[in-house]
């Protein structure tokens, strides 16, 4: 299928390119872990597949109920037109270890989603134009990050559970 | 110390958001313990280390404490 002198293979070094081989015929794309050359991740793993990711982005504290609506509102919408969303977790306004642009606090905003890697400059593009977002980070998750999110979700619900037990 | 009751061997993911749990392992400084204070496992403290570094881009830990700037 791949030969190694095939033009878009160019550049694949031998180790690599069975490890393409193997990814071809059984892509799980939530087995994602550091187990595979490094010199494969920007052919096929970053952009072809879909990954999970997790963004946390802070929004200014001097920003307006509103405007921090409008702004939570256009990237979900963003990354449900382009992929999954699959958790937003809004921390509110807090507290920041030190001044950004002359600024002591901002809302905080922490969500999931899967989406193919091309969206992820996009998204992040956006988010470096918005002058009210003074930071942002997204991450690739691998097996273990996964892992840990499934774990720490299920936590939640089994604590929810016994609450509404409680309750009841 | 009550730490050292935790088992750190089956830790599998350090989660930065954890801030709770990442300001164990600085000094009044901000500074990052070194691993024969931390007392943890290498691979551990690599994972500590790096959760540190993406929540301090994060504004959820300083860089310099308050105290010292």
């Amino acid at each position: 299928m791949l030969s190694r002198y095939s033009p878009d293979q160019r550049g694949v070094c031998d180790p690599c390119s069975n490890w393409l081989l193997g990814r071809l015929q059984a892509p799980a794309a939530t087995d994602r872990g550091m187990n595979y050359p490094f010199h494969s991740t920007g052919i096929f793993s970053l952009m072809a597949s879909e990954n999970m990711y997790e963004l946390t982005y802070i929004i200014s504290g001097v920003a307006q109920q509103n405007q921090v609506d409008d702004i939570v509102n256009s990237v979900n919408s963003f990354i449900r037109e382009n992929g999954t969303l699959e958790y937003v977790d809004e921390w509110g306004n807090q507290r920041l270890a030190y001044e950004i642009d002359k600024k002591r606090s901002g809302y905080y905003v922490n969500l999931y989603f899967k989406a193919p890697g091309t969206v992820v400059p996009k998204l992040e593009r956006q988010l470096q134009l918005n002058d009210q977002i003074l930071r942002y980070m997204t991450l690739r998750m691998d097996a273990k990050m996964i892992r840990h999110y499934k774990r720490q979700t299920q936590s939640a619900a089994d604590v929810a559970a016994e609450v509404a037990e409680d309750e009841a | 110390m009550a730490r050292n009751d935790q088992d750190f061997e089956h830790v599998e993911y350090v989660d930065y958001k954890d801030t709770e749990f990442l300001e164990q392992f600085i000094n009044n400084q901000g500074k990052i313990l070194p691993r024969r204070v931390g007392d943890v496992p290498a691979r551990v403290q690599r994972q500590i280390t790096r959760a540190i570094k993406r929540a301090r881009q994060l504004a959820l830990l300083p860089y310099v404490s308050d105290n010292v700037r």
